[in-house]
């Protein structure tokens, strides 16, 4: 079945006693037993609930996994998985990654003895220098946040099979509508799923995928023992977001691609971040494993003293942290999603003053262009 | 007020906007920022959310703290209490403690080099002896899950 139907037909036929098509929200939080060692699988609400069932069984075959696991957010999601390792282990992360994953690796985890380095996964002599005898994983975000930067999922595979390091993708970006890491070698796949599978800036969530037995009962206890799980009604949510993604994708996409390239033309922009408009080496592995470029971009203006007066003149656009809902949201990395990140490694990285992040919606593209044209034109002072 | 008083009255009972008498749930995962230099209070759902903070501000309320954190499920919020800790801390737990909090704190937390020793907690000799140098917090349940053993908060 293509992944459009898999995606539209979540949760129907899975309800036998009524024939609901949609399926309903259990609010249950305890089951009842029928006997002492007798259980119809459903026991307690944080180790198995019928409608986040529907939903993770849903995330892994969309993901191509052994299991989904739902999560209370990303964020959840992401402390889940980092719960896998133990003090001393070493782990090698995309240089730049959402400023939340980082907060929480260097103000939270390091504590507990793991060690981080971050790495621009696009150059492997230094991925390979990175790798310790106590590294345990590899963490890619690709295309990475804010800078749409491109990594190669085969090649990060075959580095983490010689070295015996798990392979973590956070495909919060991309979707299995567009990219399935797991078909490309990766272990475990993540996803802030407030983003576009929930797809209308209603639902905070996360998902954790993974591929083989042993991590998947591994997960499985973590995301049982912690207990950062996604409630039933956010389940459904989450559910009714996800059955229209393909659709929404090839909006976002489109959009994106023509204000990128209108961006790119503009005098007052410096330079645009969209993996269509990448060097053709980073572009072409891009093209191979994706599907398409998505609905993000970033793009840095020439003159930092517009941003104030541009944020304010939109119209349309919402000066807003978050992305991946059918409104378009613009982000200013410095100050919101990547305030946590010390401004040397910003610097470093390229998240400067003049950076700004968009989420492009699926609003008519004309309308869209015409806001940022008129705001520009207000920040330029023309 | 009194406790039955301040249940009902807690600050969120009329919505400011609409005067509904009952505070709206609000579903937006963002909030549109109208300043670059002063976010607004609200800014991304996890960060914050009204009908969220409603809630928090009354349990916080109800138990007399300073702030209250609402979670995804109850082992969500212990395990957070837990990471407060660091490796070589030393906890003191009550002995019957529930079997989800022993997992987490068997397994995860021991894995992360936080140490725990489980103690009868209603024998306040015991606890004493039981502590050490790096003994950063006593964990109690009171009345106890399942035997319902009673700690003497006070005493502790």
């Amino acid at each position: 079945m293509h992944i459009d139907s898999i995606l539209t037909q979540i949760g129907s036929k899975k309800e036998k006693e009524t024939g609901a098509i949609n399926y309903p929200v259990y609010f249950a939080t305890a089951y009842r037993h029928s006997g002492i060692g007798e259980s119809t699988g459903y026991d307690y609400s944080r180790t198995a609930n019928p409608t986040r069932d529907v939903l993770e069984d849903a995330i892994a075959e969309l993901e191509q996994g052994d299991a989904g696991f739902a999560c209370s957010s990303g964020m959840a999601a992401i402390q889940t998985v980092i719960a896998l390792f133990s003090k001393g282990d070493h782990l090698i992360v995309s240089l730049d990654l959402y400023g939340g994953s980082y907060r929480l690796f260097e103000q939270v985890i390091t504590q507990y003895g793991l060690t981080f380095s971050y790495v621009d996964l696009r150059d492997e002599e230094a991925i390979l220098q990175a790798i310790r005898p106590e590294t345990k994983a590899i963490f890619v975000e690709t295309p990475t946040n804010p800078l749409m930067r491109i990594t190669n999922l085969k090649r990060i595979s075959q580095i983490a099979e010689q070295h015996n390091l798990l392979h973590i993708v956070d495909n919060t970006f991309m979707t299995p509508y567009l990219q399935q890491p797991l078909t490309l070698g990766a272990d475990i796949v993540l996803h802030s799923a407030t983003k576009y599978l929930g797809g209308h800036n209603d639902v905070l969530a996360g998902f954790i995928v993974t591929k083989g037995e042993e991590l998947t009962e591994r997960m499985g206890f973590l995301h049982n023992s912690i207990g950062a799980v996604l409630a039933p009604l956010d389940a459904w949510l989450l559910m009714r977001g996800m059955k229209t993604l393909a659709i929404r994708m090839e909006r976002h996409q489109q959009n994106a691609y023509q204000l990128a390239a209108y961006l790119k033309d503009h005098p007052l922009v410096d330079e645009v971040f969209y993996p269509a408009f990448h060097p053709s080496n980073e572009r072409e592995i891009h093209e191979k494993q994706a599907k398409g470029f998505g609905g993000m971009l970033s793009f840095r203006v020439k003159d930092e003293a517009i941003i104030d007066s541009f944020l304010r003149s939109l119209q349309l656009i919402s000066f807003a942290e978050s992305l991946g809902g059918v409104e378009s949201l613009i982000t200013y990395p410095v100050t919101q999603t990547h305030a946590d990140i010390p401004e040397e490694m910003r610097r470093k990285i390229g998240i400067c003053n003049r950076l700004l992040r968009l989420s492009v919606g699926i609003e008519h593209i004309d309308d869209l262009k015409q806001d940022l044209e008129q705001a520009l034109k207000r920040g330029g002072g023309k | 007020m009194r406790f039955e008083t301040k249940l009902l009255h807690n600050g969120n009972e009329v919505d400011p906007y609409t005067g509904a008498a009952s505070i709206p749930i609000y579903q937006a995962s963002t909030y549109h920022q109208f300043e670059i230099e002063k976010p607004g209070e609200y800014g991304y759902a996890r960060v914050g959310n009204p009908t969220r903070k409603a809630l928090e501000e009354t349990i916080a309320s109800l138990e007399q703290g300073v702030a209250g954190f609402a979670f995804a499920s109850g082992m969500a919020a212990i395990s957070t209490v837990f990471l407060l800790f660091s490796p070589g801390d030393h906890l003191l737990v009550s002995q019957d403690v529930y079997g989800g909090t022993y997992r987490v704190l068997t397994t995860l937390f021991a894995r992360l080099g936080i140490r725990t020793s489980f103690v009868d907690t209603t024998n306040l000799k015991a606890v004493e002896q039981a502590i050490e140098e790096r003994t950063k917090a006593i964990y109690v349940e009171t009345p106890s899950n399942p035997i319902l053993k009673v700690t003497i908060c006070g005493g502790l």
